[in-house]
């Protein structure tokens, strides 16, 4: 008993183990090490000799809109290689770095399993917890350590070779992933007896939680219409017991959190974990129970969902319970017997399975029949103090926005009795709109169930659908109600629920909303990318007028001028707006906002053709609105359009850009903005247009078409 | 000193120790012995701290070794079935020992390797299960523990290895005090060895004591009689725990020494009578036969 019982002497015997570890795997890393550099040099090659080749790569361009040639085109080919290099790199360093912690993990923590590994381990002079975090950081070191020097080298010979730098953030994701993984399947290991039972479990948890959780959040999109499903689908408890999505690099701190309570727990655990049970099933059993209960509760609800979609017994919860119940239990007696290797103990473990069916089946029951009556929420006047309106079609939003904070934050926005009532109406039409629909049949609630699992980034859609309607309402009590509405894919083509449209003028098209809420007023400048002015010309012709045209459609050419022009012209707009609040009306008389996905309407104002090819109402738009503006305020000079980029958070996979179009139209009260309009040269003394391109021609319009088709329209 | 205190060690529902007391003094070599499934190799493991006990407690100079790693630095457990690495050596071993164990000696490691007909740098994994053996031997003596717990340690041992690890220890104990527990039922390498035996069955310890003492206290005895004398029990008032009778000659078991038995079996005025003292192995059956396992009782 000579030792003190110091720190630094438990970090030596820890420091002694990891070492010997190190060596014990050493043979593992040279395999990983060997495949990784060699996937490398192959990635290399491949990324040299196809992105580096002039004659198979697209044109290129510099910043200024010129095709670049000659050095300048051969050192852009080879910054090209280089990032892509760098992309090849994470993936493959990444994928093999997934594959082998799983393999270093495993023979690891195999020390727990194995009794002559236990007898061994268990008789040496150190303290199972060092022993255990010693484990734990070697794990880790081996993981991610030749990760980060591998993903270092690359990012050096970016570096080296002037190309920006794109690994950097790999290196934390991999730490993060592998610290998690590690944790995790370290206090699995604890708690198992044999490395079957711990693989299988955690590979379970990996596995089913994320498809439970992506159910379950499907069933309250469902069953819960006008929830907030991002606040399920896309928050960190889909994937919380799944640490393998820590390799997102997502909620850092989250997994931080979650890493030091694998570690905490399993200290706990392994100081008194009874050596004998290595190679017996179990240490501890509770985790292994719920295991059983999560993959049973899956099977259960998945066979449930299918028969209340088909409608089983001519009632979708009836064909939910039989569902349930006919894979839920043998799937938890094929789990036991898998885990235990045999019957011992299932009966023990009944309660289990009783407890998963009484609340499976009763859950689903009381959501079935909405016994909280959230479905058919429609408040009073008298009962809020005010209320917030959301048109997903009328409000900027960037992609790093929480749309729906954003609708709960317009809980405050309309505190007059006349807007609340106008609001709480347009809920009302929609609520009219789900239930007189054959939504509210339980089988089809069943059918969207999947529906929004498939299409689940309902709040996506809000970006780019115009579709997407939210209501929030601050209750006299001072609480926040938010219901959100869209007709996104799932449930147009899964529950059954068809697109209204909401006459929604008396609240969007309010000084208010339009301040707070539309692009031309919030977006940041380096969003704008189309400015357009339609009027008349001197001959009456309504014509278009580009002051900063799509650079996609414009040879690539966007001058630091032009982006100028339209960003005065924007402040200016912004001055009269706010200074003329009463004449609103004749401003918004041709409003209309895209939030237009190329592929459904994407409408580009700079040549008049506009995506949607059978939609010819737009196709006239510009001139046909504008004259009928023109026609009911004789004092509208003219029409602007402001175009912001919107980031592609469609589902749509063949949207390539989304653009959100804002039309005003400009009174002569506008004076800033017609002066700037002036001082451009795009209005005469007289407030006509010179110049420009007359709306009937469509130039850009049949070139595309004859390009496409060989044919004329 | 090491004090065992009403251990009890259960395995699901078998119970593999039912309160064991025993205190081992220091410097001794007592023998683990006892019937297969007795509890000899966990309460090894409970020694070396590998399994805690359910009950009870362990008490090496004092201290509680179950996850000790200062106790647990003075002692030194060789199981059965000894686990190493494939890629572990005697020397890359020796690496980690050396930081774990306070007490590791190069110079006795340098000196075993040399004793042992054993290659230092060869995988262990590929050697015979006596090599495994040897190495593992090497390992255990180099750390120069205090305690020395040895499982079935003369399996796979040639006899001239067997005779060269008895000399270690008997050394190491002289030298340096050393306490060596062996579970063995090899009962003549232990004969040869130990102070003291400890007799083991089902969880439980039916003796333990010195061996001179235990051999003094058991005879065999042969006893011949030309005329059988009349009577029910001539044997009477003698502690005989196993008779063997052809014919007119007598094989007995007696428990007590010479001279308590002699004078009352003289009195029968045998034609010969002899008495030898048993061996372990003997002993060992004899009192397992009393405990009411032995050979016939089991087939």
């Amino acid at each position: 008993m000579t030792q003190a019982a110091s720190f630094k002497g438990k970090f030596k015997q820890g420091l002694s183990m990891f070492k010997w570890d190190l060596k014990s795997c050493s043979g593992t890393l040279i395999v990983y090490g060997i495949l990784a550099v060699v996937a490398l040099i192959i990635v290399l090659t491949v990324c040299l000799v196809f992105s580096g080749n002039s004659d198979i790569s697209y044109n290129l361009y510099d910043s200024e809109g010129n095709l670049l040639t000659g050095a300048a085109l051969q050192r852009e080919l080879f910054v090209s290689a280089i990032k892509n290099f760098q992309d090849g790199a994470m993936v493959i360093i990444g994928l093999l770095t997934v594959v082998f912690t799983i393999f270093y993990t495993i023979k690891i923590f195999s020390y727990l399993h194995n009794k002559r590994k236990a007898d061994m381990y268990g008789s040496l002079p150190i303290s199972r917890i060092t022993l255990y975090l010693s484990k734990l950081v070697t794990a880790f070191v081996l993981s991610a350590v030749p990760a980060a020097v591998l993903l270092g080298i690359v990012a050096l010979a970016a570096a080296c070779c002037g190309v920006s730098v794109t690994v950097g953030m790999m290196i934390l994701q991999i730490v993060i992933g592998s610290l998690a993984c590690i944790t995790a399947y370290g206090l699995v290991a604890v708690c198992c007896g044999t490395t079957f039972n711990t693989v299988v479990m955690y590979l379970a948890v990996c596995i089913s939680y994320p498809i439970t959780m992506n159910l379950v959040a499907g069933t309250i999109s469902s069953f819960f219409y006008g929830s907030n499903p991002d606040a399920i689908f896309n928050t960190v408890f889909i994937n919380a017991l799944n640490p393998i999505a820590a390799y997102d690099g997502e909620n850092i701190i989250y997994w931080l959190i979650f890493t030091a309570a694998c570690v905490v727990g399993a200290m706990a655990l392994v100081r008194k974990r009874r050596a004998e049970r290595a190679q017996s099933s179990f240490a501890y059993y509770l985790p292994c129970h719920l295991v059983k209960v999560l993959v049973s509760f899956l099977m259960g609800m998945f066979l449930g969902i299918v028969f209340g979609s088909m409608n089983v017994f001519g009632n979708g919860l009836l064909g939910f319970i039989f569902g349930f119940v006919l894979l839920s239990v043998p799937t938890f007696i094929i789990a036991h017997l898998i885990f235990y290797k045999g019957f011992s103990g299932l009966v023990r473990t009944l309660p289990y399975l009783a407890a998963l069916v009484i609340i499976g089946v009763g859950g689903m029951t009381l959501v079935a029949f909405d016994v909280t009556g959230y479905n058919k929420y429609l408040p009073s006047v008298d009962s809020i103090q005010s209320a917030g309106f959301y048109d997903a079609s009328k409000v900027y939003v960037d992609s790093e926005d929480d749309v729906a904070g954003l609708i709960k934050s317009m809980s405050g926005d309309f505190t007059d009795e006349e807007s609340k009532q106008a609001i709480i109406d347009m809920h009302a039409q929609i609520l009219d709109n789900i239930y007189k629909d054959s939504s509210t049949e339980m089988s089809e609630k069943f059918v969207g169930v999947f529906g929004n699992m498939i299409m689940s980034d309902t709040l996506d859609e809000l970006y780019g659908n115009s579709y997407g309607y939210g209501f929030s309402y601050t209750l006299n009590n001072g609480m926040t109600v938010t219901r959100i509405y869209t007709m996104n894919f799932s449930s147009a083509f899964f529950g059954g629920v068809s697109p209204i449209d909401l006459d929604d003028a008396s609240i969007t098209a309010s000084p208010l909303y339009v301040e707070k809420y539309s692009g031309t007023m919030v977006a940041p400048d380096e969003d704008m990318n189309e400015t357009v002015v339609v009027g008349s010309n001197s001959d009456g012709d309504t014509v278009t007028y580009d002051i900063l045209a799509s650079p996609y459609y414009n040879n690539g050419k966007v001058t630091a001028e032009q982006k100028e022009d339209a960003q005065k012209l924007r402040e200016a707009f912004i001055e009269d707006f706010k200074a003329n609040p009463d004449d609103i009306e004749k401003v918004m008389t041709s409003q209309k906002y895209w939030g237009s996905d190329s592929y459904y309407s994407y409408y580009d104002i700079s040549n008049g053709y506009f995506g949607d090819v059978y939609d010819e109402d737009y196709l006239n738009y510009c001139g046909e609105e504008f004259e009928k503006a023109k026609d009911k305020y004789p004092d509208i000079v003219c029409e602007i359009s402001f175009a912001f980029e919107l980031p592609a958070k469609s589902e749509n996979p063949w949207a390539t850009e989304n653009t959100k179009v804002e039309i005003f139209c400009i009174p002569e009260s506008y004076t800033n903005t017609l002066r700037v309009l002036r001082e451009q040269g795009v209005l005469t003394v007289q407030n006509e247009i010179a110049g420009g391109t007359v709306v009937d021609s469509y130039d850009y319009y049949e070139d595309y078409d004859e390009d496409m088709d060989g044919e004329m329209i | 000193m090491i004090e065992i205190k009403k251990v009890s060690k259960k395995f699901d529902k078998l119970l593999a120790l039912d309160s064991v007391e025993l205190n081992i003094q220091k410097g001794t070599v007592l023998g683990l012995v006892g019937s297969n499934g007795s509890g000899k190799s966990t309460l090894l493991r409970i020694l070396s701290g590998v399994y805690e006990p359910d009950g009870g407690e362990v008490l090496v100079e004092g201290k509680k070794l179950f996850d000790n790693p200062y106790a647990k630095g003075e002692c030194y457990f060789v199981p059965d079935f000894p686990y190493f690495y494939n890629n572990s050596t005697i020397n890359n071993t020796a690496f980690l020992y050396k930081r774990l164990y306070p007490n590791w000696s190069d110079s006795e490691f340098e000196r075993l390797c040399k004793a042992f007909p054993i290659q230092r740098d060869a995988r262990i994994i590929n050697m015979s299960k006596g090599m495994q053996r040897q190495a593992a031997l090497i390992l255990a003596l180099a750390t120069c523990p205090k305690y020395l717990f040895l499982d079935e340690i003369f399996d796979g041992l040639d006899p001239v290895v067997r005779q060269l690890l008895k000399r270690l220890i008997i050394g190491c104990v002289a030298d340096k005090k050393m306490t060596v527990v062996i579970a063995s039922h090899n009962l003549r390498e232990l004969e040869d060895l130990c102070d003291r035996v400890c007799l083991m069955h089902r969880g439980k310890i039916l003796l333990e004591r010195e061996i001179d003492a235990l051999k003094l206290n058991l005879r065999k005895v042969q006893l011949a009689f030309a005329n059988i004398p009349e009577g029910d029990n001539i044997l009477e008032g003698v502690q005989i725990l196993n008779v063997v009778r052809n014919g007119n000659i007598f094989n007995l078991t007696i428990r007590g020494t010479e001279e308590e038995f002699m004078p009352k079996l003289q009195a029968l005025n045998p034609l010969y009578i002899s008495a030898m003292p048993l061996t372990l192995e003997e002993i060992f059956i004899c009192e397992m036969g009393a405990a009411g396992y032995d050979a016939s009782s089991i087939v």
